[in-house]
């Protein structure tokens, strides 16, 4: 068969439910994004959680509505959030959905107090190991305020990661850094709101040094259903629904077809 | 260059931080973890010096491109725009204060233009993970049956609409992922740091150059 | 200058276990470079599919008058993937320069620029053919991942090559570059130790180098003892792990936990 009919054929399957919703129910939640929920709504009120930014525009389809869906739970449960951002293209993203849910970045009254977006630091595992050493790695935030005067840090007794509650990863790379420099070396768990191509590589993580995790689109949208705040993820189910039986019922007739023609008699001579 | 300066050094430097920095992973002792945290910032700043390098291979490609007049220059005008704009932006912060984050031209550029470029490469996959399943996905063996089979389940029961056709399709992919996967990953993990740790070993014996850009 | 109090240093909690490790497995590892470089040991290493059809890729792309397209992804120069890549592609790059193919070789972090050009110019020098070599051929397409992506199918198609090698640090565009080399018939092989990109891998190429594979692969090539003791040191390492899970999983689960909390420490 043409490549290109398969390529229309999903196009068609993706598009139609983007543009009249068909309303499919998400089902059972799953038990990474329960335990997830659950460890969050369990940590004491104003505990440090650390959010990671490492998604790609590519990847912030999946990522950022669960980023946006923690912070909601976060801002829900009185926690303090602090955001870094490990490539320079993740960085928009932070305040992306700072905005979404605090309706402002800097400007917000309790920025500072109990937010605080750190920017852009380089170096992936190597920044974070500086960052878990001394939480004043950066000596200033995202906006050139100096840390040392905000009131975040200020009844921290260690001043290292681990002062932190949990540390959560979104993106679409690996995983294994932050567990080896957080998780292993200062106890803070380790949760992920990574894109589905991922989740293969959390597992062996799970549940002892990785929480809980949202597995793409759909446990972006699983932790929407969890905080009340349906968004971007609910809405795109429908297509990842059907677009997934499409490819299924596209294996089956492909399969069809291979045995159907290898049980076809050759022509004769 | 003389030996020393284009291998005996480089190597020499390697080591010394190799050992350092592993040494401030399993050691605690202030005085040496708080100069192995000096180090790391040290490298995130050297890091960060990265970008400078690719702004200036990007900008020489380009230039070269536009002296040799080449056909297609579209993309090159573009790289022009984009300096621009990154320069009135480096003027806007260093002159006046406004951060890149808050300045809307280069805001702008990153959410009207690499952003969404971004995002349509990342979905031709779609299209592409379609085409190489139906393509791949053939039961011609035991081994590539059970590929299927698992591949359809996992797809099936990662979608609300599996549950919908059958109650058991994610309670099969979550031992599909719970059990034999993360058995595989494991492996695939281990095996690649413990090939990573020999690498290593060589390079450290000084075995592996090819990172200083002479094999063995 | 002070670098530390000696009689104040200790193994950070929980980290015992790991510290042993990385002395022994150091220790094991050198010991099989020594031993297998003195002629102790002479270690048979298992072939590896994939590497030996490099020569049949490089066959048929020469008879067939296309280049080969070789690319290390998106790492840098520190990513032991990207060094592994390098070491192949040394090889690949000589036997190119030996039967006249066109070697184009990508690569996506600028820090990879001035040693693969040294290393591809070295490998022509040693294949006789340094007047050969064009600057050109080694390209930095973009540090932008989906850019890399578009820059390599582009070129790929444009190139129309016949071997496709994708051997080193890839994410999410890995389908992306394997989708290219299959629409112009490429033959392909591939490795990396991202074992989610993997299956993708599997499904499109001919070869894939899976995990330690392609990290092997260079000591492997080489044919070197020094390089094949190595290989031997991380099978031994490979097998105390192997000891280790088994033994602590039995005595674990009979409820003897010495084993497990000792290592913990």
């Amino acid at each position: 068969m043409d490549v290109r009919y398969m390529y229309l054929l999903v196009m068609i399957v993706v598009s139609i439910p983007l543009l009249k919703p068909m309303g499919l129910p998400l089902g059972t939640i799953s038990v990474e994004t329960t335990r997830m929920y659950q460890y969050i709504d369990k940590l004491p009120s104003r505990s440090i959680i650390v959010m990671i930014a490492d998604q790609s525009p590519a990847a912030a389809a999946e990522c950022q509505p669960a980023m946006v869906a923690n912070i909601q739970h976060a801002v829900n449960k009185g926690h303090r959030v602090l955001f870094y951002a490990s490539r320079t293209d993740a960085v928009p993203f932070i305040d992306d959905a700072m905005k979404v849910v605090l309706g402002a970045t800097s400007d917000h009254p309790n920025y500072g107090k109990l937010y605080v977006n750190l920017g852009y630091i380089p170096e992936g595992e190597l920044g974070l190991k500086g960052l878990a050493a001394d939480v004043f790695f950066t000596g200033r935030d995202a906006y050139g305020k100096d840390l040392r005067a905000m009131e975040f840090f200020r009844d921290l007794p260690k001043k290292d990661a681990s002062d932190w509650g949990l540390i959560i990863y979104y993106g679409a790379s690996s995983v294994d850094w932050v567990v080896r420099q957080i998780t292993d070396v200062y106890g803070c768990k380790t949760a992920g709101g990574v894109a589905a191509v991922l989740v293969t590589r959390m597992y062996p993580y799970y549940p002892h040094s990785i929480i809980g995790f949202q597995t793409g689109l759909r446990g972006a949208a699983e932790y929407e259903v969890l905080v009340k705040r349906p968004g971007e993820a609910a809405a795109g189910m429908d297509a990842q629904s059907l677009s997934h039986l499409a490819i299924v019922i596209m294996i089956i007739v492909g399969n069809i077809g291979y045995y159907a023609s290898r049980r076809k008699p050759s022509g004769g001579g | 260059m003389s030996l020393v300066v284009k291998r005996y050094i480089p190597h020499a430097v390697l080591v010394a931080t190799a050992f350092f920095l592993a040494g401030d992973t399993l050691l605690l002792e202030k005085t040496y973890n708080d100069l192995a945290t000096s180090g790391v910032k040290a490298i995130s700043i050297i890091g960060s010096f990265a970008v400078l390098i690719s702004i200036t291979m990007l900008s020489r490609l380009h230039v070269r491109r536009i002296q040799r007049r080449r056909t297609v220059i579209e993309s090159s005008v573009l790289l022009v725009c984009m300096w621009a704009t990154m320069i009135w932006g480096l003027f806007r912060f260093a002159v006046q204060g406004v951060s890149p984050l808050k300045e809307f031209a280069v805001q702008q550029v990153f959410s009207g233009i690499v952003s969404p470029g971004d995002a349509t490469i990342y979905s031709i996959l779609a299209f592409f993970i379609a085409a190489a399943a139906y393509r791949a996905f053939r039961a011609r063996s035991i081994e590539a049956t059970i590929l299927l089979g698992s591949g359809v389940i996992v797809m099936l029961g990662k979608a609300p609409i599996g549950e919908m056709i059958w109650g058991y399709f994610p309670v099969l992919t979550t031992w599909l992922t719970d059990v034999p996967n993360t058995a595989g990953v494991r492996t695939l993990i281990l095996s690649g740091i413990i090939a990573v740790t020999a690498l290593y070993v060589r390079i450290i014996l000084g075995y592996e150059r090819g990172w200083m850009g002479r094999g063995d | 200058m002070h670098i530390t109090n000696v009689s104040e240093l200790s193994v950070r909690t929980g980290y015992n276990g790991a510290t042993i490790m990385f002395v022994v497995s150091l220790a094991i590892v050198s010991l099989g470079i020594y031993l297998t470089m003195r002629g102790v040991l002479k270690p048979k290493i298992r072939r590896l599919a994939g590497i030996d059809a490099l020569d049949e890729m490089i066959g048929r792309a020469t008879e067939l008058g296309r280049p080969v397209h070789y690319t290390v992804g998106l790492g840098g120069i520190g990513n032991e993937q990207v060094i592994a890549g390098l070491s192949i592609a040394r090889y690949v790059a000589r036997k190119c320069a030996e039967l006249g193919v066109r070697f184009l070789f990508t690569f996506a972090a600028p820090s990879v620029q001035p040693i693969a050009t040294d290393l591809i110019k070295q490998a022509y020098v040693e294949a006789g053919k340094a007047d050969t070599f064009n600057p050109d051929n080694v390209m930095w397409l973009s540090d932008r991942q989906f850019a890399f992506a578009t820059g390599v199918m582009g070129l790929c198609l444009r190139e129309n090559v016949a071997a496709n090698m994708l051997l080193g640090y890839f994410a999410a565009e890995s389908l992306i570059f394997a989708e290219a080399g299959y629409r112009v018939g490429a033959m392909q092989i591939a490795g990396t130790t991202n074992s989610y990109q993997i299956p993708f891998f599997v499904v499109t190429c001919d070869y894939t180098l899976i995990s330690e594979e392609l990290i092997t692969a260079g000591a492997y090539m080489s044919g070197e003892p020094r390089q094949q003791g190595s290989i031997l040191g991380q099978d031994y390492v490979r097998l105390i792990g192997l000891a280790l899970m088994g033994v602590g999983a039995i005595l674990y689960g009979v409820g003897i936990k010495t084993l497990t909390t000792w290592l913990a420490l």
